[in-house]
């Protein structure tokens, strides 16, 4: 029983693959896992930057109007003749600065991140809509579009990409200082500014790299599916990469940020929305599983 | 330390009255048609819903807690509603409430309980709550009979006062007295100033947190119910983001998301600004809908931002 509680997350990953394996016709097939991968690329990114936030004590609920708002800027700018790269930094550019008034607002202003973010959610889905100038633009048939579609030796470019950020991450939060500086400001912030982290730089930067990685899942997902639908892109994503934290054993009062569980976690997630769809099962029966996981998630975790 | 001005002191004392009225000030300088009874009565029935929501949430994040899943639960309460709506008397309005009530001590049994954090155990309950209002409602909106009773309630007024507003406002008027006057109120404050403290003040807990989740639930339920009542149909889509709303209403009214601050009496002022400003954009004709959004949330930051200025010198340092 202890071995669950300690290792619940991958316990649940290899129940849901079995499982699906008995009762999912298909299932264990290249292309299911490879649609896998590929549909759960916005999830990870965004769970893999909320992991970082979380594990410093705080939240970022705005990461979908985030993607929203940098999809938005990529979009407007490409279809009015800016070539692919410079839109797309454009949008990146978009989105960390969101991170960046995020960041700020939270470790120069000392307000709650929860109000923050919830703030910037609320403007910034608004914000995207006024920048489009519209509700969807079309990027079918486009190079835009056309990168989302991309193979490179056959792999999908999403699971590329996908690979080098998880890489990339646990180097971050396995090798560096500022993982760690990050931990203890999610340990206790007073006591780490008092040992003379930079506070406000570090809680900044986490807000940022959010960001940052919210721009990739947002013009990622915009190119997979040819175009920028304001009213639907990113939202509700909140909700999966909060889970998907949650299962993977980041705590959420700060602390140490656990990465290869939130990858796991993404993944749960992910595979109990394709349960649900491959097995024709009604969606909102995936609301209530994802609710259930992550309820026995946190329970296994909690501290006696 | 400079000298306060009692300008200073009053805005300190009554932040979200006085946002609220210098917004109705420049409204109704802007548009005439803002101050008219009709409209005002308009805001009022808009608000009324969303306003039952966020006494409960007030109660919660006074606690120290947080309830993200009452726009679930209200869709849950809308959708049986709606189920019942042939039935007439007590059983159509209570019900709902009584829904709300008990998806509200699940709340609280996960968080007392199972020792999980609030928010996590209420977003859980958020998903939950919703996938269960989709199978309550068989996947499709319900139909309500729209002759029934319950139809009336949403639509009567007396004198001109929309019924949903009387209920607020009552409803309004208890949670003041229950929150500032009672023992249970003042426990509440305590665990949400310091739970530790409270426990060894030898304050229950325990029960005092199941109480606030179970009150937050059913006035989400009863805000379902007069939902249904106003559309005549039970959706299991309904009254997503309702959370969000009143989340806002509750930090412009100036009461502090980590529990123990904040005045019952002030949450009525949040609650009808954010019912103004889109009433105000409506007003105003051109601007697209998602305006609304924008300014709310450019309207919140202003607020928030300043309360933290405001509280500066009285809070820690973290």
């Amino acid at each position: 029983m202890d071995v669950v509680c300690r290792h619940g997350t991958m316990f649940f990953f290899m129940a849901l693959i079995v499982l699906n394996a008995f009762i999912t016709p298909n299932f264990m097939s290249l292309g299911t896992m490879e649609n896998t991968l590929v549909q759960v690329f916005p999830v990870m990114l965004v769970a893999l930057g909320m992991t970082m936030v979380i594990s410093s004590g705080g939240i970022d609920i705005s990461v979908g109007a985030i993607m929203a708002i940098s999809g938005a800027v990529s979009a407007r700018l490409y279809t009015s003749g800016l070539g692919l790269t410079p839109a797309i930094s454009c949008g990146v550019a978009a989105a960390c600065l969101c991170g960046l008034l995020n960041g700020i607002l939270v470790a120069r202003f000392k307000i709650q991140p929860i109000i923050v973010t919830l703030v910037v959610m609320i403007a910034g889905r608004g914000l995207a809509q006024i920048i489009l100038g519209e509700l969807f633009t079309s990027l079918l048939f486009t190079p835009f579009g056309d990168f989302g579609r991309l193979r490179l030796s056959g792999v999908p470019v999403q699971i590329v990409i996908m690979s080098i950020v998880v890489a990339a991450m646990l180097f971050i939060a396995g090798k560096t200082s500022f993982a760690k500086r990050v931990e203890a400001i999610g340990d206790n912030s007073r006591a780490a500014r008092l040992v003379g982290i930079n506070t406000v730089a570090v809680t900044v930067s986490v807000y940022v790299l959010c960001g940052l990685l919210c721009a990739i899942a947002g013009n990622m997902e915009a190119a997979r599916i040819n175009g920028v639908n304001v009213g639907s892109l990113g939202v509700l994503i909140e909700l999966d990469a909060i889970a998907a934290v949650a299962i993977g054993g980041t705590p959420f009062s700060g602390g140490k940020a656990r990465i290869m569980g939130t990858v796991f976690g993404a993944i749960v997630v992910q595979l109990v929305t394709i349960i649900v769809n491959m097995n024709d099962i009604a969606f909102h029966y995936s609301l209530i599983f994802k609710a259930l996981i992550v309820i026995i998630a946190l329970w296994t975790q909690r501290k006696k | 330390m400079k000298e306060k001005t009692n300008i200073v002191r009053l805005i300190q004392a009554q932040g979200p009255l006085v946002a609220l009225l210098v917004l109705c000030a420049v409204a109704s300088f802007c548009f005439p048609g803002f101050l008219v009874p009709v409209n005002l009565a308009n805001i009022f029935r808009q608000v009324s819903m969303i306003g039952l929501v966020s006494i409960g949430m007030t109660f919660v994040i006074l606690s120290g807690g947080i309830d993200l899943s009452v726009g679930s639960i209200a869709a849950v309460a809308s959708v049986i509603a709606a189920r019942l709506s042939a039935q007439y008397g007590l059983l159509v309005i209570l019900v709902p409430v009584l829904a709300g009530i008990g998806i509200g001590a699940v709340n609280g049994l996960l968080v007392t309980r199972a020792s999980i954090p609030p928010f996590i155990a209420t977003l859980a309950m958020m998903l939950g709550a919703r996938g269960l209002a989709f199978i309550m409602a068989g996947g499709a909106p319900v139909a309500s009979d729209s002759s029934a009773w319950l139809s009336q309630i949403a639509k009567a007024d007396i004198l001109g006062v929309p019924w949903p507003g009387i209920i607020f406002v009552m409803a309004l008027g208890v949670a003041i007295v229950v929150a500032g006057h009672t023992g249970f109120g003042r426990s509440l404050y305590a665990i949400g100033g310091n739970e530790e403290a409270a426990v060894m003040m030898g304050l229950n807990v325990n029960r005092n947190k199941m109480l606030v989740y179970m009150i937050c639930g059913g006035l989400a339920g009863a805000a379902g119910m007069l939902l249904t009542s106003r559309i005549d149909s039970g959706q299991p889509t309904a009254a997503a983001g309702w959370e969000l709303i009143a989340i806002a209403s509750v930090v412009i009214s100036g009461t502090s998301l980590a529990g123990g601050i904040g005045k019952m009496s002030h949450t009525l002022y949040g609650v009808l600004i954010l019912g103004v400003i889109p009433n105000v954009i409506n007003l105003q004709g051109t601007l697209p809908y998602w305006y609304i959004d924008l300014i709310t949330g450019i309207l919140l930051l202003a607020v928030v931002v300043l309360q933290s200025r405001i509280a500066g010198g009285q809070a820690e340092n973290a």
